[in-house]
C-alpha cells in the first residue's frame, strides 16, 4: 500500500525529547522486495535510448510514406518529397517517424485511458486495498509492471503509481511531436518505442484491474468453449449487442441479468474485445465476430439494443443503428456522439424514450444504470421490432445488382481490391454465389457504399446475398484466459530457451486481412501441427474460430488451451496481449533467474537473444496495434505485419548481407563476434500468407539456440520453404553454426552444399548486445 | 497515347504527393528498358494474372534482355531453372535498393521494374524508392503507378496484354 502523509507538530515535549515546529513526512510505504533495483525503474524518455539505438542500428527503418507532405501546422502544407524540408525544418524521414510516434502514443493513450477508467472504477467499488490475487498458479502477478516500474504491486491501489507514471510519459512523448520538438528520426523512433512500452504496461494494468475487480477466471488453462458467429444468435429473444473494448457496462448488464435470472431469456452478444471479456465473465455470452463484422451486425438489425463503449467503434454507428431502429446506448466519455447525457435521469424515463423512439440513442456514463436500462429496453422494444428487417430479400438484391454499371469505383476504393462488380454482374443474372467470396474478403469498411455512383447499398446487398451463410455461422471459441501461469512457464522455459520448442507464435491484431480471415487459421494450424506454442488474442482469436474442419470443429476444439507445445492459447481481448509479453519476461525471470526489477534492458536483451517468439499482426488497422508492436519490439521480440502493415509507414529490416550489423558480445569472454542474422528483421511485412509462414519460422531462430534446438528450427524452416516455395532456402549456411545444427535427415547433402559456398563452423556464444552484461572485465565500455 | 497526359492513379491511396511519374506508351516503355544497362525485374504473388500471359511475358523479357529477376512471395514456384531468379521479400528487395552500392549481382541497377505485386503494396515500395534513393523505377502493372518514374497508364486486360506483347517485341 502506498500512502503519503505529512504530520506537523507545533510543540512536542516528553521526558526524553522536546521539539517545536516538527514536521514528519511519510512517503511511499512499500512491501519489502529483496530483489535489487535495476538501472531503469520507471524510465523516462532518455533512459532506454541506448537500448533502443542498439536495436535501431541493427534494424534500420524502411519508410514508405503514405503522404509526401506534412499538414500539421499553419505554415503548411509542406511538400517534403525527397530532399525538401518543411517550414519547420523537418524532412520526410523525420516526418514518417513523427507520424509513427503520433500513432504509437495514440495507441498508448487509448489503452491508458481504458486502464485508468477500469482502475478508478474498481477502486471506487472495492477500495484501494483489494489484493492482487490471480490464484495459486500465478505468483508473478504483473511481470511488465515489475520490470518497468520496479515495484511488486500487492493491491489495487499500488497500481496508481504505475498509472500516473504512464500518463506522464504519454504526455512527454506526445509533446515531442509538436513542431520544433525533436529533429532526428531515430530519436523519434526511440520515443515511439517508449510509447509502445507504456502501452504494454497500461494493458497489463487494465487487465489485472478487471480480473480482480470482476473476479474473472484466472490461473486456469482449460477455459470453457463458447459460441461465436451470427448463427448462434437466437432471434426469438431480445438481443443486446456490445461494440468496443471496455467491459465495464457489459459487466453490469451481465450482473443485472444474472441477478434477475435473465441469462437464458435475453441474448447477450458482442463485437470486438468487449465480447472476449464478456465471455470471460460469463461463457453464455456470444461473440458475433471481430471488427470486420461490426457494420454487418448493426445493419442486419438483429440487435434490439446496441451498446457502445470505446475504441474501434464506427463513427456512423448511431446513424446505422437508427436506420434499423436499434436503440443505442453510448457509455464512455470518449464516444459521446453528441447524445444527451441521461446519466442522472430516472431509469424508466430513459427506457420509455428509447422504446418509443423519441430518442434514437442516449449517453449513460454510469455502468450500473446501463445494466438496468439496457435490459429493460431490450425486453420492451423487442415486440415493437418484430417486423424490422435490416437485410433485404433475394429479389431486392437482384434488383439492386441490375443497377450496377460495372464502373469499378467500388473496387478502386476497396482496401483489399475486391472485385465487387463481378459479383454484381453475376447477381444481376440471378447468381448470388459470388457474393460469398466477396463477404469472406470484406473488411467491413463500407467505402464501397460511398464510392458507388449509382448509390447501391453494397454492404447490405452483400450481407443479404449471404443470408444462408449468416445462419450457418456457428463456431466454438475458447474463452480468454488472461495471464500465463508460472507453473506453465516452469514447464516450457527450458525447451523454449534451448529451442526444443521451436517457437512461440502470437497471432494478434485487427481484421484488415489481405485475403480473408481464413489465412489466420491456416497459419495457426501450420504451427500447431509443428508443436510451436500458439497464442492468440482479439480479432485474430475470433477469426481462428471461424475455420472448421470436415467435422465442423474449430482449432479450439482440437487443441488444448495450455501454454505448451502444440497448444492454442486464447489470451482474450487486446489488453491481454500484455500477458504474451509477460510470459517472455517470466521465462527470463523464472527459468534464467534474471532480475526483473527496473531492469528492462537486461530482460529485453535476454528475450531478444534467447526466446524464439514472434508476434504476427496479420490484420493491421489501429494505432493500438502499432503501439503494442512498438512495445513488443522494445522487449526484443520481432513482429510481422500483414501486407496492409506497409501503411503503418515504417518497418525495421535487417541486412543479412552486412556482417558488420550483426556484431554481438560474447558475455562469457567479452569478445565481439559476428553472429548469424537472427532474428533477421524486427518488423517485417510479407506479401502473402505463404511467405509469412516461411518467415515466421525463420524469425523464431535465436543466437542462443542449442544445436538440437537449431536443428529443429532449421528443419521446420527448410520444410516450409520447400512446401511453399518449392525449393530449399538459399541461406542455410548462415544459420548453421555447426554440423549438428543441420537436420539429421539431410545433413550430408546440406553439408556438401554449404561447404561449397565456403561455410566454416562457428562457436556458439553466450550473446548479449549490452556491454555491461559481459561477465568478464575486459574493459568493455558502455 | 500522349505520355504527358496526367493520368489518375487507379487508387487514391497512391496519390502521395505532388510529384508524379510519367505515364508512357508501351513503345516508350520498351525503349527505356532496352536502353537500361543493368535493369532488375521484380515480380510478385499476382504473377498469374492475364491467364498466364503475364508470366510468359516476364520469362520472355528476362531471357531476351538477360534481366535478372527477384521473385517475391511464392512467385518463384512459377519459374523454372532456365530463368535467372532469386527469392526475396518485396520489402527486402526495396530495402536493399535504397543502398546505392547494392546490386543483385554486385553492380547497382540503373532501372528497377516492378510487375505482378498488388497495387497498393507496389505503390508503397515505389514511394520508398522515390523519396529515399536515386533509383529509376518502372511499373508494368495494368494500372498507373504515380510513384514510379515511368508507368503504363490505366489499361483494360486486353490492352494490357497487347502492351506487354509490344514491349517484349521491341525490347530486343
Amino acid at each position: 500500500m502506498i500512502e503519503e502523509k505529512k504530520i506537523k507538530i507545533e510543540k512536542l515535549a516528553s521526558k526524553v525529547f522536546e521539539a517545536e515546529d516538527l514536521t514528519i513526512e511519510i512517503g511511499d510505504v512499500e512491501e519489502y522486495w529483496d530483489e535489487p533495483m535495476g538501472p531503469t525503474p520507471a524510465p523516462g524518455i532518455p533512459d532506454l535510448r541506448d537500448w533502443d539505438f542498439r536495436l535501431l542500428n541493427r534494424y534500420k527503418p524502411l519508410y514508405s510514406p503514405l503522404c509526401d507532405m506534412c499538414c500539421f501546422c499553419a505554415y503548411g502544407k509542406c511538400d517534403l518529397t525527397k530532399d525538401k524540408r518543411g517550414a519547420c525544418g523537418i524532412n520526410i524521414k523525420s516526418q514518417q517517424a513523427r507520424v509513427v510516434t503520433m500513432e504509437s502514443v495514440a495507441g498508448a493513450a487509448s489503452h491508458g485511458a481504458h486502464a485508468r477508467h477500469m482502475l478508478n472504477h474498481m477502486i471506487e467499488v472495492h477500495g484501494r486495498d483489494l489484493p492482487i490475487d490471480l490464484g495459486d498458479g500465478i505468483l508473478i502477478e504483473m511481470p511488465i509492471y515489475r520490470c518497468v516500474i520496479g515495484i511488486k504491486p500487492k493491491t489495487l491501489g499500488d497500481l496508481e503509481k504505475g498509472m500516473a507514471y504512464a500518463e506522464e510519459e504519454i504526455t512527454q512523448v506526445l509533446a515531442s511531436i509538436h513542431p520544433g520538438n525533436e529533429g532526428d528520426y531515430l530519436d523519434r523512433e526511440s520515443k515511439a518505442l517508449h510509447a509502445g512500452m507504456i502501452d504494454n504496461l497500461v494493458m497489463e494494468i487494465g487487465d489485472i484491474a478487471q480480473i480482480i475487480g470482476y473476479k474473472l477466471p484466472t490461473s486456469i488453462a482449460d477455459t470453457p468453449l463458447a459460441d461465436i458467429g451470427f448463427g448462434t444468435l437466437d432471434r426469438s429473444h431480445p438481443i443486446i449487442g456490445f461494440i468496443g473494448h471496455n467491459v465495464m457496462p457489459a459487466a453490469e448488464v451481465i450482473g443485472y441479468m444474472e441477478e434477475n435470472d435473465l441469462m437464458d431469456d435475453i441474448d447477450l452478444c458482442g463485437i470486438c474485445c468487449t465480447s472476449h471479456d464478456m465471455q470471460r465473465r460469463n461463457s453464455k455470452v456470444k461473440i458475433v465476430g471481430n471488427l470486420a463484422k461490426q457494420m454487418k451486425f448493426v445493419k442486419s438489425g438483429f440487435a434490439d439494443v446496441v451498446i457502445i463503449d470505446e475504441q474501434c467503434i464506427r463513427e456512423d454507428v448511431l446513424k446505422e443503428a437508427a436506420q434499423v431502429h436499434s436503440a443505442l446506448i453510448a457509455t464512455n466519455d470518449k464516444m459521446c456522439l453528441r447524445l444527451k447525457d441521461r446519466t442522472d435521469d430516472p431509469v424508466d424515463e430513459i427506457v420509455e424514450d428509447l422504446v418509443s423512439g423519441k430518442e434514437v440513442g442516449v449517453l449513460i456514463l454510469d455502468p450500473v444504470k446501463v445494466g438496468v436500462v439496457a435490459t429493460r429496453t431490450a425486453q420492451k422494444i423487442k415486440p415493437k421490432r418484430i417486423k424490422v428487417r435490416g437485410l433485404i430479400s433475394e429479389d431486392e438484391v437482384i434488383d439492386w445488382a441490375k443497377k450496377c454499371t460495372a464502373c469499378e469505383a467500388c473496387q478502386r476504393t476497396c482496401p483489399v481490391d475486391i472485385h465487387i462488380s463481378d459479383a454484381m454482374t453475376a447477381a444481376s443474372k440471378g447468381d448470388l454465389s459470388k457474393f460469398k467470396r466477396v463477404r469472406e474478403l470484406c473488411v467491413g469498411c463500407m467505402r464501397c457504399d460511398f464510392a458507388c455512383g449509382t448509390k447501391i447499398p453494397i454492404t447490405t446487398v452483400m450481407e443479404s446475398a449471404n443470408i444462408e451463410v449468416l445462419s450457418q455461422e456457428k463456431f466454438k471459441i475458447r474463452c480468454g484466459r488472461g495471464p500465463i501461469q508460472d507453473v506453465e512457464i516452469r514447464g516450457v522455459g527450458s525447451p523454449i530457451v534451448f529451442g526444443e520448442i521451436p517457437g512461440i507464435v502470437v497471432l494478434a491484431g485487427c481484421s484488415n486481412y489481405p485475403d480473408g480471415a481464413r489465412d489466420v487459421g491456416i497459419m495457426a494450424e501450420e504451427f500447431l501441427k509443428r508443436r510451436y506454442i500458439v497464442c492468440v488474442s482479439g480479432c485474430a482469436a475470433m477469426s481462428i474460430a471461424e475455420m472448421t474442419d470436415e467435422e465442423g470443429k474449430s482449432l479450439y476444439e482440437k487443441y488444448p488451451g495450455d501454454f505448451d507445445a502444440g497448444c492454442l492459447v486464447n489470451l482474450g481481448s487486446c489488453l491481454t496481449n500484455a500477458h504474451a509479453i509477460g510470459a517472455a519476461i517470466k521465462v527470463a525471470h523464472i527459468f534464467a533467474k534474471r532480475n526483473l526489477r527496473g531492469n528492462l534492458e537486461e530482460i529485453a536483451d535476454y528475450i531478444y537473444n534467447r526466446i524464439g517468439a514472434v508476434a504476427v499482426v496479420w490484420g493491421t488497422y489501429s494505432q493500438k496495434a502499432l503501439a503494442i508492436c512498438n512495445g513488443v519490439n522494445r522487449f526484443g521480440i520481432p513482429v510481422m505485419y500483414g501486407p496492409q502493415g506497409t501503411k503503418y509507414r515504417r518497418l525495421f529490416l535487417g541486412r543479412r548481407d552486412k556482417p558488420e550489423d550483426w556484431q554481438t558480445y560474447n558475455a562469457k569472454t567479452g569478445d565481439i563476434v559476428t553472429v548469424e542474422p537472427c532474428p533477421e528483421h524486427m518488423i517485417y511485412t510479407p506479401e502473402t500468407m505463404e511467405e509469412a509462414i516461411v518467415m515466421i519460422a525463420k524469425l523464431c531462430f535465436r543466437v542462443n539456440d542449442t544445436e538440437m534446438g537449431r536443428q529443429g528450427k532449421l528443419t521446420h524452416y527448410i520444410d516450409l520453404h520447400k512446401k511453399y516455395f518449392g525449393r530449399m532456402p538459399d541461406d542455410v549456411e548462415l544459420y548453421a553454426r555447426t554440423e549438428k545444427d543441420l537436420p539429421i535427415t539431410m545433413r550430408k547433402e546440406l553439408l556438401k552444399e554449404i561447404k561449397a559456398k565456403g561455410w566454416k563452423p562457428k562457436t556458439i556464444i553466450d550473446p548479449t548486445l549490452v556491454p555491461r552484461l559481459v561477465r568478464v572485465d575486459r574493459g568493455v565500455k558502455k | 497515347m500522349n505520355g504527358l497526359q496526367r493520368v489518375k492513379p487507379w487508387k487514391s491511396v497512391a496519390e502521395t504527393g505532388p510529384k508524379w511519374g510519367v505515364a508512357v506508351s508501351p513503345e516508350t516503355m520498351a525503349r527505356i528498358i532496352k536502353e537500361a544497362e543493368n535493369p532488375l525485374l521484380i515480380i510478385g504473388g499476382d504473377i498469374d494474372e492475364l491467364d498466364g500471359k503475364l508470366l510468359d511475358f516476364v520469362k520472355k523479357l528476362s531471357k531476351t534482355k538477360s534481366i535478372p529477376i527477384v521473385a517475391t512471395a511464392h512467385s518463384i514456384t512459377r519459374l523454372d531453372d532456365s530463368v535467372d531468379a532469386t527469392i526475396m521479400g518485396f520489402v527486402e528487395v526495396t530495402n536493399v535498393l535504397l543502398d546505392p552500392d547494392w546490386g543483385l549481382k554486385g553492380t547497382p541497377h540503373d532501372l528497377v521494374i516492378y510487375v505482378g505485386i498488388e497495387y497498393s503494396l507496389t505503390n508503397m515500395m515505389l514511394n520508398s524508392l522515390k523519396n529515399f534513393s536515386e533509383v529509376k523505377t518502372a511499373s508494368l502493372s495494368r494500372y498507373y503507378q504515380p510513384n514510379a518514374s515511368v508507368s503504363l497508364a490505366n489499361l483494360t486486360d486486353d490492352i494490357w496484354a497487347e502492351s506487354l506483347e509490344k514491349i517484349s517485341e521491341r525490347v530486343v
